[in-house]
């Protein structure tokens, strides 16, 4: 569904941002990306719906490079920012949401239907004449995620999607994400904080300095995530400690 | 100010905005060259359709609370007179009973036009502006009315984040001292810098939501719905205007 071929990217005052990055995505898998801060997942994702071009290689989506039709891409990947705030343009609940289908010159009545799905989805549709600025923070998320599920996309590109969480907000934007995986939809994720996404993620890729020093499944590629400068998580050390212990 | 007060069912939020925004540049053209006569039509005006609206006096009252003292300040200019006697040995201000009722009538306008802005605020969104901005400047040769219409949309999207951001570094700067410093020059370019430096951030992060959710110029055009009443109140008004300039 997403093949990066070689892709590096420099960004203009020189510095090398992503160096030979080469990855494929499949329909309907729950990727993590994890990797200390500045280490690229949020330049890697910016090239996948064409708000960033590659120096160097590909990035082809359904085989054909995102460059050669940026708008498909855009409906294709949607793209969930970390910042909130900023991905939020409407003056209502309802308004951000219809932006991207408006954008998309839908049918006022298309648009509707839409909004009134989505909102329904990440359970916001009670709000739909609230202010934005007035939700919550995990209530702003989930109206993030609302804002791209409008526009159907097929892969859902969540960056850093529980920073300035609290608890409850974090249970919030992961059982909609987790739902949203069950429902079919592909997710790829990016955090640095890999407990929150135990259990629920298939395949993990770590990211140090602009590459990508692995890429396996979750659970064997877990207990190396110390070489990419993260925590393990807690349940994962947990295990190796009974684990040791039981050996003695 | 609170604009989610927003009364769904109100004649005012149903009006057709071109319609509604040519009203607000009559009347605001009719308040400008109004005496008390019409000062206390357009006053019950306001006051019959805040009423109808449903709006919380309070909360707008505190919102605007420092318009007060502009008005204060006009009124008081305008009441007092200040006589310089040659050469300077002394000065004698006095009071102006004409000047003061000229100071209140410029202070009533004010009001009238705030009480406008509120209605107009209160029953129009962002789009629906942005819509008939777009539709006034299509006739005009060399004007993108989507360009202006786009600004003007962004410009209301952006102002609390502005504010905010503003708050955020004062606030900050507060927290470490700034206020000791008695250099105002010093405290306007350590403040304007780093609130610059957030706000042009924040612009590209803005920029880069937008064209990620398909964001172009060819924006759907405006679907508006105008009604006999829309009509009826747009030829009200213009009367209303042309009488209180010839009168």
């Amino acid at each position: 569904m997403i093949e990066i071929v070689n892709m590096s990217h420099r960004f203009s005052d020189g510095t090398p941002g992503l160096q030979n990055i080469s990855l494929t995505i499949h329909e309907g898998e729950f990727i993590v990306l994890a990797g200390h801060n500045g280490c690229g997942k949020t330049t890697l994702f910016k090239h996948l719906n064409g708000l960033l071009s590659p120096e160097t290689g590909e990035v082809k989506l359904y085989g054909a490079s995102v460059s050669a039709d940026i708008l498909k891409a855009r409906q294709t990947v949607g793209l969930v920012f970390q910042d909130a705030d900023s991905q939020i343009v409407g003056e209502t609940v309802y308004a951000d949401v219809a932006f991207g289908p408006e954008n998309l010159l839908l049918s006022p009545e298309e648009v509707h239907t839409r909004v009134l799905k989505a909102l329904r989805i990440v359970a916001l549709d009670h709000l739909a004449e609230q202010h934005p600025h007035k939700l919550s923070g995990g209530e702003k998320r989930r109206l993030a995620i609302a804002g791209i599920l409008a526009m159907k996309p097929k892969i859902l590109v969540l960056d850093e999607p529980f920073s300035n969480l609290d608890y409850p907000g974090v249970l919030q934007v992961l059982s909609k994400i987790d739902s949203l995986h069950r429902s079919g939809k592909t997710i790829l994720l990016s955090t640095h904080d890999l407990d929150k996404v135990y259990g629920y993620a298939q395949r993990l890729i770590l990211m140090k300095n602009g590459t990508i020093i692995g890429d396996d499944s979750f659970e064997s590629l877990v207990h190396c995530v110390e070489e990419a400068g993260l925590k393990m998580p807690c349940r994962c050390g947990m295990e190796n400690h009974h684990g040791s212990y039981a050996k003695t | 100010m609170d604009h989610t007060q927003r009364p769904e069912e109100s004649f005012l939020r149903r009006m057709d905005v071109r319609f509604k925004m040519a009203c607000m540049a009559f009347l605001s053209v009719a308040v400008l060259g109004s005496h008390a006569s019409a000062l206390v039509f357009l006053s019950f005006l306001c006051l019959s359709l805040w009423i109808s609206l449903n709006l919380r006096f309070s909360a707008y009252f505190y919102s605007i609370r420092h318009l007060g003292f502009l008005l204060l300040i006009i009124l008081a200019a305008r009441s007092f007179t200040v006589s310089f006697s040659y050469p300077v040995d002394s000065t004698f201000i006095s009071f102006d009973p004409y000047g003061a009722l000229d100071g209140l009538i410029i202070c009533w306008r004010l009001v009238i036009m705030v009480f406008l802005g509120v209605l107009w605020i209160s029953t129009t969104t962002s789009s629906g502006i942005r819509s008939a901005v777009e539709w006034f400047f299509k006739p005009l040769p060399g004007i993108s009315g989507k360009k202006v219409a786009t600004m003007i949309s962004l410009t209301v999207r952006f102002l609390p984040e502005i504010l905010q951001q503003a708050r955020l570094t004062s606030e900050a700067q507060h927290s470490r001292c700034i206020q000791n410093r008695k250099n105002p020059v010093y405290r306007a370019v350590k403040f304007s810098i780093p609130f610059l430096r957030r706000i042009l951030n924040k612009a590209d992060l803005l920029a880069d939501a937008m064209e990620s959710r398909c964001y172009s110029e060819n924006f759907r055009p405006p679907a508006f719905k105008t009604k006999k009443t829309d009509w009826l109140i747009l030829g009200g008004t213009s009367l209303f205007t042309g009488l209180v300039v010839l009168i």
